[in-house]
């Protein structure tokens, strides 16, 4: 149907204990070798977004394909072809950063020699590797997020969805996080981020759709974007203009 | 495979992990055998008023059969159903055999004329004048045959062939009495032979116990109870556990992310089977081996399985899977795992009380051993009985494995549904 490497139509979906539809026929579309912004408000329907083309729900109706195939004959594919780094840090606790990239690793069929040479290499990207041997539970916040995006990463996968990975994490990680999302970029990931700060989004991303009331309200380069609304000169008070000023509920 | 292996790595790693979990499944068990085995050494011999099933089948209907049906009744340590004139002997050798009754009377045809018939004879003897050794050989061997359930202790055993002894030679003694006064009164003072009131055979009575072991030593004694009992119990007690990882790695999102990944939700299941299948195995092995060794040492009764090793492997195996299809139950329906662990342990205790582990379900009162039944931890106990005292094959303790791994299959039903609903 398209070149697309992720291809989104008219998604539909409500949650049984709320009355009003979270997405409301999201259509979106990320080209190959993209770093695709997912942006908008607390609420907005990002996650519950994230989750559906992840597998972990499922739309109310709308179509998906991912890699040019439909979603649900091609479910395994996808799964091998797809990293995942959630909102929420997922990893097991109880076993230490090695084991947990290990396992995960070997669940994505990596082999072993090449699995472990990646997991040096990661840990040593993110300045981990003095706490390889150690409990993820005794890890800081921040060091948190680094495995949990070092699990989505391990195995270089085509698309890569992150749910705001730099959330609640210092100036330093974030940098590192970033500079390594361009670089996998480089590498020929594409990458489909979600975030509500615009100032990294419109560093970071090569193309952003902004979504409110369940369906995108914009979409275009972050540079296009700006020139298209007079009077503003960062993404930041486009996504204002767009989505207004009215506080937005504080949940995630 | 290789994901397999992985996940049943990490479900390994996880379970060693958490100590606290490790001592409730290994260190609890082998603290609960000893202490119970310890204080029941002893209290199970001295039971007594309980009512102990016990058929009898009267197949004599005379004095004597009437006699022991009276003197069975009487005592409040039996509860004595008489059984249906038709029946044979091996339908009531059956009943007791599965465990229906844990004793059987049988008195067969014509015991109180053969009786009168043996007292006759050698009074007869007596008064010719003959020795007693004349009449041996030709008199009619008598016997009542008491079949018993290898549960029942020694005291019961006891107690009750005194019964029927007492009862046998009351009769016996009455009828040679009767005897004797009518053949004085009938030949005035005539010489007499030797004559003693033993010269008569006496009743014999054959005691039957149902166990095919060799050495017929298979005794109920509080090991014998114990180390199965509560090696099922600490099998049940990995639903706390098993429950647990499930929920904490739902909580903790992992599940979720796996799901996202090539790894099928039954590889995920097939991991957990795994892994708390073996510790099932291994909690048997240490409470028995501790039964086995230990105990002998400090003056309780050795653990003897008497050869059926393997066979008990079979069962701890049905029970571990019928214990993990609950453990996966309670996770799908409890949200946090506080609430699995309370649920859980509670569940747990209330099965294996009423299944009985920890009072033997024949000295419970009716109502409770039939509410027994329904108990899992009930199955597993009486199939271990059935390998371990009754020294059945085990094809006859095949119907409580299939009951268990019913069970599982129900759980995982069920779970398997619900977790679908849910969808991940
Ligand atoms: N499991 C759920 N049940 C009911 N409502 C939910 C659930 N998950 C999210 N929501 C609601 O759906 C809306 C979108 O949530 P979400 O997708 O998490 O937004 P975002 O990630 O953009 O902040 C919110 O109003 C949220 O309250
Ligand atoms: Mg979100």
């Amino acid at each position: 149907m398209s070149s697309a490497i992720l291809n989104i139509e008219k998604l539909t979906k409500s949650y049984p204990d709320l009355n009003k539809q979270v997405l409301t026929g999201l259509c979106l579309k990320v080209e190959k070798g993209e770093i695709y912004g997912f942006l908008g408000p607390n609420g907005a329907g990002k996650t519950t977004t994230v989750n559906i083309i992840s597998g972990l729900l499922k739309g109310d109706s709308g179509q998906i394909e991912m890699f040019g195939r439909p979603y649900n004959e091609n479910r395994n594919y996808i799964k091998h072809h797809m990293g995942l780094v959630p909102q929420n840090i997922a990893v097991f606790p109880e076993l230490t950063a090695y084991e947990n990239l290990k396992i995960f690793g070997a669940i994505y069929g990596m082999e072993n020699k090449a699995l472990k040479s990646r997991i040096d290499e990661l840990l040593e990207l993110f300045g981990l590797m003095n706490f390889k041997n150690k409990k993820v539970a005794s890890f800081s916040g921040g060091m948190k997020r680094s495995v949990n995006l070092m699990v989505g990463i391990l195995h270089k996968p085509d698309l890569l969805i992150l749910d705001e990975p730099t959330v609640g994490i210092d100036v330093q990680s974030k940098m590192v996080i970033l500079e390594n999302l361009k670089s996998l970029n480089k590498e020929g990931v594409s990458i489909l981020y979600t975030s509500h700060d615009m100032e990294e989004a419109q560093h970071l991303c090569t193309r952003v759709g902004i979504i409110d009331g369940g369906k995108l309200v914009a979409e275009d380069t972050p540079s296009g974007l700006i020139a298209a609304h007079e009077g503003c000169d960062d993404l930041e008070s486009v996504y204002l203009r767009l989505t207004g000023r009215k506080l937005r509920n504080m949940e995630d | 495979m290789k994901r397999l292996i992985n996940l049943i790595y990490k479900d390994f790693l996880l379970l060693v992990r958490d100590k606290a979990g490790l001592v409730f499944l290994f260190v609890m068990p082998l603290v609960l055998v000893l202490v119970m085995t310890g204080m029941q050494e002893g209290a199970l011999e001295s039971a007594t008023k309980n009512s102990i099933s016990l058929i009898v089948l009267d197949s004599d209907k005379d004095e004597i059969g009437l006699t022991v049906e009276k003197e069975l009744q009487e005592k409040d340590m039996f509860d004595v159903k008489i059984a249906d004139a038709s029946m044979t002997e091996a339908e009531v050798q059956n009943l007791v055999r599965k465990g229906t009754y844990l004793i059987g009377v049988y008195i067969p045809e014509n015991t109180t004329a053969k009786i009168q018939g043996n007292v006759q004879k050698s009074i007869a003897a007596a008064f010719a004048g003959l020795p007693a050794s004349v009449t041996e050989g030709k008199m009619d061997t008598v016997s009542i045959k008491v079949f018993l359930d290898p549960t029942i202790n020694s005291t019961f055993r006891t107690t009750l062939m005194s019964y029927l002894r007492e009862a046998s030679n009351q009769i016996e003694n009455e009828y040679m009495f009767a005897k004797i006064s009518e053949e004085v009164n009938e030949r005035a003072m005539l010489p007499m032979g030797e004559f003693s009131l033993s010269a008569a055979q006496p009743v014999g009575i054959e005691e039957i116990t149902y166990s095919n072991h060799d050495d017929a030593k298979a005794n109920f004694d509080a090991a014998a109870h114990n180390v199965p009992a509560w090696t099922l119990f600490a099998i049940f007690f990995i639903v706390i556990s098993l429950s647990g990882s499930i929920i904490k790695e739902r909580e903790d999102g992992s599940f979720a992310r796996l799901m996202t990944m090539p790894c099928p939700y039954s590889l995920y299941l097939l991991s957990k089977v795994i892994v708390y299948v073996a510790v099932c195995l291994a909690q048997f092995l240490v409470v028995m081996l501790m039964g086995k060794w230990l105990f002998p040492l400090i003056g309780l009764p050795v653990f003897d399985m008497h050869g059926t090793f393997f066979y008990c492997l079979i069962v701890v195996f049905c029970a571990a899977l019928a214990a993990i299809g609950f453990g996966l139950l309670i996770s799908t329906f409890a949200t946090t795992h506080q609430q699995a662990a309370i649920f859980g342990a509670v569940s747990v205790v209330i099965l294996s009380a009423i299944g009985g582990i920890w009072v033997p379900t024949f000295l419970m009162p009716k109502f409770l051993k039939a509410l027994s039944m329904i108990s899992p931890l009930n199955w597993g106990i009486e199939a271990f009985y059935g390998l371990i005292l009754r020294g059945g094959s085990f094809v006859s303790v095949l119907p409580q494995c299939l009951l268990l791994l019913a069970f599982a299959a129900v759980c995982f039903v069920i779970s398997l549904l619900a977790q679908g609903k849910k969808s991940f």
